[in-house]
């Protein structure tokens, strides 16, 4: 009876895997979102660390220092002019976006096939600790193995026998060497 | 000369080309002869590229404008040192400079292994001369350096043609550390394929235990040594030259050249498992697979400017090159590795999930997210131009926001390896290693967050740097103070002797430090500052606790270039300082390019960093001043890191005692079979 009542030992592994990830997709959103936030007032900086600078320096916004830069310098002008005119950061942004295309956007937004560039990282991540959890139960569950002979040769590891083997196959190979070299000579 | 410098890149070609055929053909119809003369073919080609090397120099140091890589990388009054540099500033220069080090790597290993491993180097060499055929195609078809300039004459045919002086070096490279940089980077790059070329050939001979990776160790450190010195002087000429306040901005090409770096360190953890417990073989395989292959890829994004980038100096259509070459690299090793799978069979099993092997495999996991995490990043911009037809940017914020998290596990794993034994850890034994690393950690943790530090990152991050040095030290301590009892030697004694029984341990130990410390000073951007202004003469500025002063606006000409520098006062904290920033802009004559050069100051605490941006109305300073603390310890950081290598690198007390117990029953054998053999002789001539 009290058995029936314990979800199983999959189940919680794929409750305890599902809350992770969903932990993750929240903690995600929060930390790439470019949606609104509730600023009181909207500075240039806001504006310009969310957009990256044109002229190739392949830097932020706020961050091109290019002396009489041709991308920079406008566009800061214009975040200055449009803050002046009382528009909000994203209204300023979408703008920019509307203008120059997705590309003016310092990172990926998250939003569509754009969304891959945030997620993918985490989820090879987390297919990656799974694929090293299985490793590791396998590597529990194997016994020591036969090495075929072959690749023994020049091996030192830790078993006497191969270690034996690798050895004498070492020291015949370098004998045989030094034999054919004093025959030559 | 330039004719000489072409037929000596022919040559190599050829006699690469010769060494390739020499050593496979050798090796498989045991001829000693072919082998022996394809040895002899590498050191010719290493010959030939030095010789086509040392005739680009003479080039560009003799003004040699009739040749278009001179014209195009250098200028009459460019100074002496950056004649030299302007080697490798250009993409046909550079190629040759990766052939000339790949050439003398080749030299070396040839003549390190000439009575060596005999079974395996025909098949290193034929890797290693595979790839020095591949760089001489490039030099002779793509981006070849010994052409020369010709205009229609006025019969219409072409004739020889020399421009009066030349274009000058991009003056962003005319910087000391760029003549270095460069030169580090590409020793990593190059370096990391003698280990792939013995992985290869280990595969190729079957002979897949470790004697591969204990042969190739050193020279995986050395690779990964020079990749990283390479890595923090690029991030060192970034934060002195390009003025935007940072030192890692996540271009493509610091990230081609953080890739291998990542997965080398990877690679250099894992090998240790398989020595010492004739595990994780294939992984090991796959790991320096991808390193060889992630240089070459690193190459071919930097001279591609397939993502477009800062560094991607000149762009050309030798991607499709390096794509051929890189497809090849993976079919054949990838076909090779499935061959061989029931070659590298684990010779033991794991005996408990809480080891030290564990953490190594989740050490090399959180090191290959990394590493996955960068390239993505890197190439996001070109998948989703591909997929839905729009580039997209993905800048520095971007990649902080998925490397901090990766990079503090990393951390934690860094302190958290010590503390896990070999084969088995008791919970019993793990909580006494963990109980004064983490309480140590956490009061910290709570007295920085009393003080007002909030930033989660920078506190994590500085929580856990405090960890791993207490790991560290705990680690040198309680092997000294054991050492000490049972031999009777004072403390520092026994540091240095232990240390000197086991300096790979050890030495491995000094470069986590070093990497503790490139964390402290990384964390420390939470707390950047930034303020920018126009100043007059007389007029101030605040940033933090520091004022500017400006006290002049000055110009200066010189043949190279003309100037003009504010020379600003410093006071911090309403105390003049004893020294003044002079940033200057300068205007490259040559090239007509305009540079910053940053005004520093630095200190254990904080970097005070200004940029001089140009003038409004010609009397007023457009300054743009940064507060970077904790800085220098990244640089500090480098330094440990260069230090513990060189103590990882020198051979053990047990390792020599080991060699030379081996070699001296290895000449008993020897003189034994000798014996045996005359002996064997002179009963046949009796007969």
């Amino acid at each position: 009876m009290l058995k029936n009542r314990i979800p199983s030992l999959r189940f919680r592994r794929f409750l305890t895997f599902a809350l992770l990830m969903g932990l993750l997709q929240v903690w995600l959103m929060a930390q790439s979102s470019t949606g609104p936030a509730a600023a009181p007032k909207t500075t240039l900086d806001e504006v310009s660390e969310k957009l990256s600078c044109r002229c190739g320096c392949n830097l932020v916004l706020n961050r091109c220092n290019h002396v009489q830069c041709g991308s920079a310098i406008p566009m800061r002008e214009r975040i200055t002019r449009e803050i002046s005119q009382g528009k909000t950061r994203d209204e300023i942004i979408a703008g920019f976006v509307r203008e120059m295309g997705e590309e003016v956007l310092a990172v990926p937004p998250t939003s569509g096939f754009n969304w891959s560039a945030w997620i993918m990282p985490f989820a090879m991540l987390a297919a990656g600790t799974v694929l090293v959890i299985v490793v590791l139960k396998v590597m529990m569950r194997r016994r020591p193995m036969e090495v075929p002979a072959a690749s023994l040769a020049g091996a030192s590891g830790p078993s006497s026998t191969a270690e034996t083997l690798a050895s004498s196959k070492k020291l015949d190979d370098r004998i045989e060497m030094e034999l054919k070299e004093f025959g030559d000579s | 000369m330039p004719e000489i410098g072409n037929f000596a890149v022919i040559l190599v070609f050829v006699f690469s080309a010769y060494a390739v055929l020499g050593s496979v053909l050798g090796a498989k119809l045991d001829n000693r002869k072919l082998v022996r003369s394809s040895e002899r073919a590498v050191l010719i080609s290493c010959a030939m590229v030095t010789l086509a090397v040392v005739i680009l120099w003479t080039l560009l140091l003799t003004n040699s404008f009739n040749v278009a890589y001179v014209a195009a990388h250098s200028n009459r009054d460019l100074p002496f040192f950056y004649k030299f540099s302007a080697l490798w500033a250009g993409q046909e220069g550079s190629l040759l400079f990766w052939g000339w080090l790949l050439s003398l790597y080749s030299f070396v290993c040839v003549l390190q292994n000439r009575n060596r491993h005999r079974a395996m180097m025909p098949y290193v060499i034929a890797v290693l001369m595979t790839t020095q055929c591949f760089f001489s195609i490039l030099n002779l078809f793509v981006a070849n350096p010994f052409s020369t300039l010709a205009v229609a004459g006025a019969s219409g045919g072409l004739q020889p043609y020399a421009p009066p002086d030349g274009n000058g070096l991009n003056p962003l490279l005319q910087y000391p550390m760029m003549v270095i940089h460069p030169v580090m980077l590409y020793l990593g790059y190059v370096g990391f394929i003698v280990p792939f070329a013995f992985a290869i050939a280990a595969m190729m001979t079957k002979q897949l235990g470790d004697t591969w990776i204990k042969t190739t160790r050193r020279w995986t450190m050395v690779a990964w040594f020079f990749q990283g010195v390479g890595i923090l002087l690029g991030a060192a000429w970034a934060y002195h030259v390009l003025g935007w306040g940072g030192y890692w901005g996540w271009d493509p090409v610091e990230n081609a050249s953080l890739m291998p770096w990542l997965m080398g360190t990877a690679f250099l953890h894992s090998v240790m498992i398989q020595e010492k417990k004739g595990m994780l073989k294939v992984w090991n395989m796959v790991l320096i697979i991808l390193t060889f292959f992630l240089c070459i890829f690193g190459t071919f994004l930097t001279r591609s400017g397939v993502v477009s980038s800062v560094h991607a100096f000149a762009q050309s259509s030798i991607g499709a090159y390096f794509v051929t070459f890189l497809a090849l690299i993976l079919a054949f090793s990838l076909t090779l590795l499935f061959d061989r799978l029931k070659y590298l069979k684990s010779e033991n099993q794991l005996d408990s999930v809480v080891s030290r092997e564990s953490s190594f495999l989740f050490n090399n996991l959180i090191l290959l997210a990394a590493c996955f995490a960068v390239f993505w990043g890197t190439m996001f911009p070109v998948i989703s131009e591909a997929v839905k037809g729009v580039k997209i940017t993905v800048g520095a914020p971007y990649f902080n926001k998925i490397n901090f998290p990766i990079g503090l596990f990393l951390l934690f794993l860094t302190g958290v390896g010590p503390l896990f034994a070999w084969r088995n850890t008791s919970i019993k034994s793990l909580k006494k290693n963990f109980m004064i690393p983490s309480s140590t950690a956490l009061a910290l943790g709570v007295v920085l967050f009393a003080f007002g530090v909030r930033d989660f990152y920078a506190l994590m991050a500085f929580i856990l740097c405090l960890f791993v040095t207490v790991t560290i030290v705990a680690e040198f301590y309680k092997g000294a103070r054991a050492r000490g009892k049972t031999s009777g030697e004072d403390f520092i004694t026994a540091l240095m002797n232990l240390t000197h029984r086991n300096t790979r341990r050890y030495g491995g130990y000094i470069i986590h430090f070093g990497i503790v410390l490139i964390f402290m000073g990384v964390a420390g951007a939470a707390f950047n500052k930034q303020v920018k202004a126009d100043m007059g003469v007389g007029e101030r500025a605040q940033i933090g606790s520091y004022t500017l002063q400006c006290d002049a606006i000055r110009d200066a000409d010189n043949p190279n270039y003309a100037s003009q520098h504010a020379v600003l006062s410093v006071f911090h904290n309403g105390v003049k300082q004893n020294y003044v920033l002079r940033p200057e802009q300068r205007f490259y004559k040559a090239s007509g390019q305009p540079t910053t050069e940053v005004a520093l100051h630095s200190s254990l605490v904080e970097d005070l960093y200004v940029v001089f941006s140009g003038t409004v109305n010609s009397d007023k300073a457009i300054i743009q001043a940064f507060v970077n603390p904790l800085v220098l310890w990244i640089w500090i950081g480098g330094l440990v890191v260069v230090f513990g290598t060189v103590v990882a690198m020198i051979p053990s007390k047990g390792e020599m005692e080991r060699r030379a117990a081996w070699e001296t029953e290895w000449e008993k054998i020897i003189t034994t079979r000798e014996a045996e053999l005359v002996e064997t002789a002179k009963e046949k001539l009796r007969a």
